[in-house]
């Protein structure tokens, strides 16, 4: 335990949380690796030079936390989960994990002010999201997110079995107006297909799911309110089966929340999931009969981060007739990122990313690129849409366009 | 040679008193600007609202007052009047009387201690047109300048009977001094500027219009009723009851356009509708339950986009537009309202109608002491008050300049462009002596303030009389901030913004080595600037300091609560500290600008403009498309009484061949510009060789493309057969009079296709009115009986537009061999070809009745529309039209030859049709704009602009889109990121022509930009004392 005590002592000037607990639990987890560097050769960071997974993993052990956090930067990673995939030590609940040691450390350091600062450089869009979580969360009354059903002939009900889960969805559409990604056409889609199959769900006026103040920010008491907050609404309106539209939410709702809250009793489902379940699509007719080809970019938080949830969303664009699925040249575990999680990290290198993700994109010669995350469909949507170079940049708007799994399927069938 | 004096006489300081005065002063010019007021502003301090932007007219106005009075180059004399006129061209010798104020200007600080207590009070106030009242010793308004007060020596009780004089003993500056005597001063200047505005009789002359109600306002006295600082704090409520009223009557043409009644006027003033829709709008906004009736003969909209304005007025505010001119207002005893008695002449009946409220657009006229001016220079005035053209044309040969209402009556927009023409010219006549007069401040070698210095922060708190100190505990205020870390210093004082006081900062900061300097005092607005210089006077940069406004924002707002207005003044300050402290000095740029300009067409507009510059001895390139210089003016100079003869430009193109500064370059057009503001590198190309020109670089651009007229689709089953019989008016005026096909009777149609409403658009139908065809169409009338005496010609119109001091009389002189026919809407006429003739079939308004009759030629007043290729222009130089396409100026009221992009300027048509005498002023203006960045062949950049953090950035291009100044490029670069070797595009801030306004910031996703002088951290570190200070001190930086 040299290093413990080390520890202790260099670190005076950082005012970690629940030191004991988490160095012992970092450390625990960095002890698995051997040094194998497969994290490395898939990390896209890594062959960006900016950020080393392995290295950060082996300093764990020989060196301070304060040193370690002081010569790494661990805002910088995207957490997309590459490294696990290959990670030869790292199992479900156990093992080196890296995503879940980079949030632990995130969790435990984010009050010193060398970490403050690296955060504010990481931030985007002027801080407003994690500004507006934290506010949702410590105000009791929380914004209207369900203005958009207004005048809309959806059924939904404000108790029951069934909820679904809208998330930020409206708010985003109010802050991200001019890309047209008309966020709220995801959960009117979802909200009429259920009302189709005679499902009417419990949509409440919930709070943020709190993955941005989580996985961003570590702020693990921001995060404790919303999944208090939520899980409360829920059960006090006798729900049983949570419905997910969104790729985080759905992360959030399934794995991060049994860990924090106590008596934790929902049966989660990514609409895709539940879909296939109620067969749902199967009852409906597509009125459309010309040919439409479309590719699926894997989300990290529905894939690697989610339970490997790759084969639903696939399933339900193949049950569109004339819709053709033609894939991308690395998929599933190895999906690309589209480079921004988070609302973290816009910057050359993550927008590198996206451009390449896009571009492979465009080699299939599809026509849609279909996404099943609203941060993936805000990041690949805001580089097609850039003024700079706009000629090129309006072939690419022509050659794709970027449309999230739900909307495309409700502009299909025309509800949206 | 004659003594050229290197100064300018500016008579009024209203809107185009002040504009000429800065362009003057900015273009090398001392200025002495007197006006008869206590204080400068005019009548459009006056106004509640503008139109047709409803921006606050003070607001916009201000800051403009507030520069006149900063300006060390204007010499100003309020409660002034020119006594005496006397030398000759180039070197006058004026006589200034300057009224007593009796109080002395440069020691008081216009606290209003004086005025609170003097005992006169319930004199009705000038500036509210007599609706609200103030004391003996008064300020016309509080944003007066110069900021002063003075003693009105008919009601001072000292100064008529020897008691009283507490005003003396209560002033705390010692300022009043009731000895005071006119004072005469005697001014050399080489030219003067007549700018003496308007003024409006009070509606009480008419007494058949109930002059003497309370409720019967005029349109001046209205303004000031919705005015916020008015009589009623901006309330809409009658005057006698105080209640609000139902409905409001707006009267047009009240004593004007009236040849009958000698106290009437003559003319139309040109403003009054768009003045009253204008009006009524903001009724509407304060309470959409009031009725706005407006009463008009005929709606004059003579302006950009005027006419959509007064749609939008009737459309979207439910405003009521009666085509009736009121004959008579009796006030209804019984019940308190106003009978208004008119012809409804839509309906074609006589009426009576009961109001609330009536308010008189009553005439515009020059004021009083324009008139004595021009005794003082012996030229009289013709028939409709006013100078002759050939009169101004004379006196602008003796180097005096007649501008803004008492040239020609006209709205703001047209004053300002006029001052900014007169500055043009009068710079052309002085340039030998430019610069002679400039006073120039020499400022001390800059103290380094290096990042890691200890902030050393002096702090000083301003009593302000007892605006301040009468309120808040100023000196537990000190003793607060006196605790708070690295002050080093801090004290109290009478007034800060005092002479006394600027010696006394200057002392702190050496004796103490001061390099941070905090101010709590009053607004920036005004006073930000003075401590700046101070902190500049001994060596300081000005960005290491703050003023902090405890007065409007606390002592005034807060005056019963004492308590915590004193905790709330603490706090300000100690937001600030951490502002202060965390500020970096900043440094002043300076950009070359090249003494030369690139003139995009080479109508009227642009021959003008290239004159001016080349006189003024700048290089000209002179640029168009044609083979031949003069555009379409050429084509129209004979009408009216245009400053202009058609030699006389032939003659001025003739002389700008043969100016080695000129170069000409036609058949040509602009294919590339590159740069910004000062440095622009221009490529040219000829289109007849279709070669380029070698490229060459300029310091400005003047656009000056024109207009031009379309065709329209109306009718077309006509032009089949007949095409060669319907012209339009263009084409009239272009076409021989002998390749006229013969006619006994011909009609010229107008509005056709224009002033149409949203529900009617198509291709080439237009939504607003192109102003001047109705002017040409008296042109054409005069062309038609020229070819035919004999002929009957008809003019089917919807409303006339000339609101031009002599079209009036030459409509009328016309009518002997025309009929004005006036038609509700361009679908009514029906128009079928019978037998070789146009058979047409419409009802009018006035008659009431269907008329039908046959005609051989017909004219049509299509609208006019940007020349071919404005819009790639716009693209070339990155700047923005409107929906309509022509180019959009930087602000419609203030700035309407100016492009928001810096070093681009606009005239003539290009910005909106227009007649040529208003293209040749809008001409000159943009060549004195012009001149201003190229006379000292470099400019000083503001400092307070925006960075880009290069590492952060990643190229999308959003900032460089947003710029509303043009002053973000992209560029490419590569660099290696591990693996890859990447191609990015960073933007890069052009500081020449940053403003820092500040909105790249806000559209930046990636916090990749910051703003100096209000840095993100700056910003936050204010907010983070908001609380308290139970940070630890280190955090504070």
């Amino acid at each position: 335990m040299s290093s413990y005590i080390n520890n202790e002592i260099k670190c005076s000037n950082y005012n970690f949380q629940n030191l004991g607990v988490t160095i012992k639990n970092v450390i625990s987890m960095a002890n698995y690796c051997f040094a194998c560097n497969r994290c490395v050769n898939v990390c896209p960071l890594s062959h960006l030079d900016v950020f080393f997974p392995r290295k950060l993993v082996g300093d764990l052990i020989l060196s301070s936390l304060g040193e370690v956090l002081t010569n790494h930067n661990i805002w910088n990673c995207l957490t997309c989960g590459q490294c696990s995939i290959y990670c030869p030590m790292t199992q479900e609940n156990l093992g080196v994990r890296i995503p879940d040691l980079i949030l632990e450390l995130r969790k435990a350091s984010r009050k010193s002010k060398i970490q403050i600062n690296r955060i504010t450089q990481c931030e985007t869009h002027n801080e407003i999201f994690p500004l507006i979580s934290k506010m949702i969360a410590n105000n009791p009354i929380s914004p209207n997110k369900l203005e958009f059903l207004k005048g809309k002939v959806l059924k939904t009900a404000d108790s029951g079995e069934i909820a679904y889960f809208i998330g930020c969805l409206p708010l985003m559409e109010e802050i991200f107006y001019n890309f047209k990604c008309n966020y709220t056409e995801i959960p009117i889609t979802i909200i009429s297909l259920l009302n189709e199959a005679n499902i009417v769900p419990v949509v409440l006026n919930e709070k943020c799911c709190g993955h941005d103040i989580l996985w961003g920010e570590g702020d693990t008491e921001t995060f404790k309110k919303f999944a208090e907050y939520n899980t409360q609404l829920y059960k006090d309106a006798g729900v049983k089966i949570v419905i997910v539209g969104c790729a985080e939410g759905y992360r959030i709702w399934k794995y991060d929340y049994p860990k924090i809250v106590d008596d934790f009793d929902f049966k989660v489902f990514h609409f895709s999931e539940f879909f296939l379940k109620e067969k749902i699509l199967e009852h409906v007719k597509f009125p459309q009969s010309s040919k439409i080809k479309v590719t699926y970019h894997d989300s990290c938080r529905m894939g690697r981060l989610g339970g490997r949830l790759y084969n639903a969303p696939r399933e339900l664009i193949r049950q569109i007739p004339g819709v053709e699925l033609i894939e991308m040249d690395n998929i599933k575990d190895d999906a690309n990122c589209c480079g921004v999680a988070t609302f973290l990290n816009c910057n050359e290198y993550s927008r590198f990313l996206r451009q390449n993700r896009i571009n492979e994109a465009i080699n299939t010669r599809a026509e849609y690129l279909i996404v099943s995350c609203p941060k993936c469909l805000t990041h690949f949507n805001c580089y097609l849409n850039e003024p700079s170079s706009n000629e090129e940049k309006k072939e690419l708007r022509n050659n794709i366009k970027v449309m999230d799994l739900a909307s495309f399927i409700g502009k299909l069938l025309f509800l949206v | 040679m004659e003594k050229l004096q290197s100064s300018v006489l500016v008579i009024g300081g209203g809107i185009a008193g002040i504009q000429a005065s800065l362009d003057l002063t900015m273009l090398g010019f001392k200025v002495y600007l007197v006006e008869i007021k206590p204080t400068i502003g005019g009548t459009m301090a006056q106004l509640d609202k503008i139109f047709p932007t409803l921006d606050c007219s003070l607001c916009i106005l201000a800051p403009k007052m507030v520069d006149v009075y900063r300006n060390r180059n204007i010499e100003l004399y309020t409660y002034s009047y020119v006594k005496e006129i006397r030398g000759y061209t180039g070197n006058y010798t004026i006589k200034v009387i300057k009224k007593p104020r009796y109080v002395k200007e440069d020691i008081c600080k216009g606290c209003g201690d004086c005025s609170i207590i003097c005992p006169i009070k319930g004199i009705p106030s000038e500036f509210d047109v007599h609706l609200k009242t103030r004391e003996s010793v008064y300020i016309p308004f509080p944003s007066s300048v110069p900021p002063v007060y003075l003693i009105d020596d008919k009601n001072c009780l000292y100064l008529n009977f020897r008691i009283c004089g507490i005003c003396a003993k209560v002033c705390k500056a010692d300022a009043i001094d009731f000895l005071q005597k006119p004072e005469e001063i005697t001014l050399n200047v080489g030219a003067i500027v007549i700018a003496t505005g308007d003024s409006q009789e009070m509606p009480e002359i008419y007494t058949s219009f109930a002059g003497n109600s309370p409720n019967v306002l005029s349109s001046m006295q209205f303004e000031r009723l919705l005015s916020a600082n008015g009589p009623t704090g901006g309330q809409i409520i009658k005057l006698d009851d105080k209640k609000n009223p139902h409905s409001i009557a707006f009267i047009q043409c009240v004593g004007s356009r009236d040849v009958h009644h000698s106290s009437c006027k003559k003319y139309c003033s040109a403003i009054c509708c768009m003045n009253s829709a204008k009006e009524a709008i903001v009724v509407k906004e304060h309470d959409p339950n009031i009725e706005c009736y407006i009463f008009n003969t005929e709606i004059r909209a003579k302006g950009k986009n005027f006419y959509e304005f007064i749609e939008k007025s009737r459309f979207e505010y439910n405003i009521k537009y009666i085509n009736g001119h009121v004959s008579c207002i009796k006030e209804n005893l019984d019940n308190g309202k106003l009978k208004l008695y008119y012809e409804d002449i839509d309906k074609g009946k006589v009426v009576n109608f009961e109001v609330d409220m009536a308010v008189l657009a009553s005439a515009l006229s020059p004021t009083s002491s324009y008139y004595k001016l021009l005794k003082q220079i012996n030229v009289n005035c013709n028939d409709l008050g006013y100078l002759r053209e050939k009169d101004i044309i004379l006196l602008e040969k003796k180097n005096i300049f007649v501008t803004g209402y008492s040239r020609k009556p006209n709205d703001i927009q047209m004053a300002v462009a006029e001052g900014s023409a007169c500055a043009a010219k009068i710079s052309e006549k002085l340039s030998p002596v430019r610069f002679q007069k400039i006073k120039k401040m020499k400022y001390p070698a800059e103290i380094p303030v290096n990042p890691e210095d200890k902030p050393r922060v002096g702090v000083l708190v301003c009593q302000c009389g007892t605006n301040i100190g009468g309120i808040i505990n100023v000196s537990e205020v000190v003793k607060y901030v006196s605790k708070l870390p690295y002050v080093v210093h801090v004290e109290e004082n009478m007034y800060s913004c005092s002479s006394d006081s600027q010696e006394l900062i200057k002392d702190l900061i050496i004796k103490f080595n001061l390099n941070r300097f905090i101010v709590a005092s009053c607004t920036p607005r005004t006073h930000e600037q003075l401590f700046k210089n101070t902190l500049k006077e001994v060596g300081l940069n000005p960005f290491l300091f703050e003023l902090v406004n405890i007065r409007n924002q606390n002592s005034w707002v807060h005056q019963n609560e004492p308590e915590k207005a004193t905790k709330k003044a603490c706090d300000l300050i100690r937001m600030y500290l951490g502002k202060v402290i965390n500020l970096k000095p900043l440094d002043t740029i300076k950009v070359k600008v090249e003494k030369s300009s690139l003139i995009i067409g080479g109508g009227i507009a642009g021959i003008t403009a290239a004159y001016n510059l080349a006189n003024q001895g700048f290089e000209v390139y002179l640029v168009d498309k044609n083979s031949l210089l003069g555009g379409i003016a050429l084509e129209f100079i004979d009408l009216y009484y245009i400053p202009i003869t058609k030699n006389e430009i032939l003659q001025k193109i003739d002389d700008l061949k043969n100016k080695t500064n000129v170069h000409i370059l036609l058949n040509s057009e602009v294919v590339d510009i590159q740069g910004y503001i000062g440095n622009y590198e221009v490529k040219v190309k000829n289109i007849q060789k279709n070669s380029e020109d070698q490229p060459f670089k300029v310091g400005t651009i003047i656009v000056a493309t024109g207009t031009k007229q379309i065709k329209t689709n109306r009718w077309s089953y006509l032009s089949e057969r007949s095409s060669e019989r319907i012209l339009t008016q263009t084409e009239l005026t272009s076409t021989k009079d002998v390749d006229i096909p013969k006619f006994m009777d011909a009609t010229i149609i107008l509005c056709v296709d224009q002033r149409r409403n949203q529900f009617n658009n198509g291709d080439n139908i237009k939504t607003y009115c192109s102003n001047i065809c109705c002017g040409v169409a008296l042109k054409n009338i005069e062309k038609l009986l020229n070819i035919n005496p004999k002929a009957h010609i008809h003019v089917l119109y919807r409303e006339f537009q000339f609101s031009d001091l002599n079209a009036e009389n030459l409509w009328r002189s016309l009518r002997k061999k025309v009929t004005y026919e006036k038609y509700h809407s361009i679908d009514d006429i029906k128009i079928s070809d019978e037998n070789g003739k146009f058979h047409i079939k419409y009802k009018n308004i006035g008659a009431g009745i269907n008329l039908e009759y046959n005609t051989d030629l017909l004219i049509l007043a299509t609208p006019k529309v940007p020349t071919d290729g404005t819009e790639q222009l716009a693209k070339l130089l990155k700047v923005a039209t409107n929906k309509d396409g022509f180019f959009l100026e930087a602000d419609a009221k203030l700035r309407p030859i100016d492009f928001a992009t810096e070093g681009i300027f606009l005239c003539g048509g290009a910005h909106w049709p227009k007649w040529i005498g208003e293209s040749i002023i809008q001409a000159y203006g943009a060549a004195g704009r012009s001149a201003i960045l190229m006379v000292k062949g470099e400019i000083e950049a503001e400092c307070i602009t925006c960075e880009i953090i290069e590492e952060k950035c990643i190229g999308c291009g959003r900032c460089a889109e947003i710029c509303p100044y043009n002053a973000i490029e992209l560029y490419g670069t590569t660099k290696q990121m591990g693996l890859y070797n990447i191609n990015i595009q960073k933007a890069r801030i052009i500081k020449a022509a940053c403003k820092g306004c500040g909105g790249c910031i806000a559209e930046c996703s990636v916090g990749a930009i910051d703003q100096n002088y209000f840095s993100k951290v700056q910003i936050s570190k204010m907010i983070d004392l908001l609380p308290g200070i139970e940070l630890p001190i280190y955090d504070i930086i």
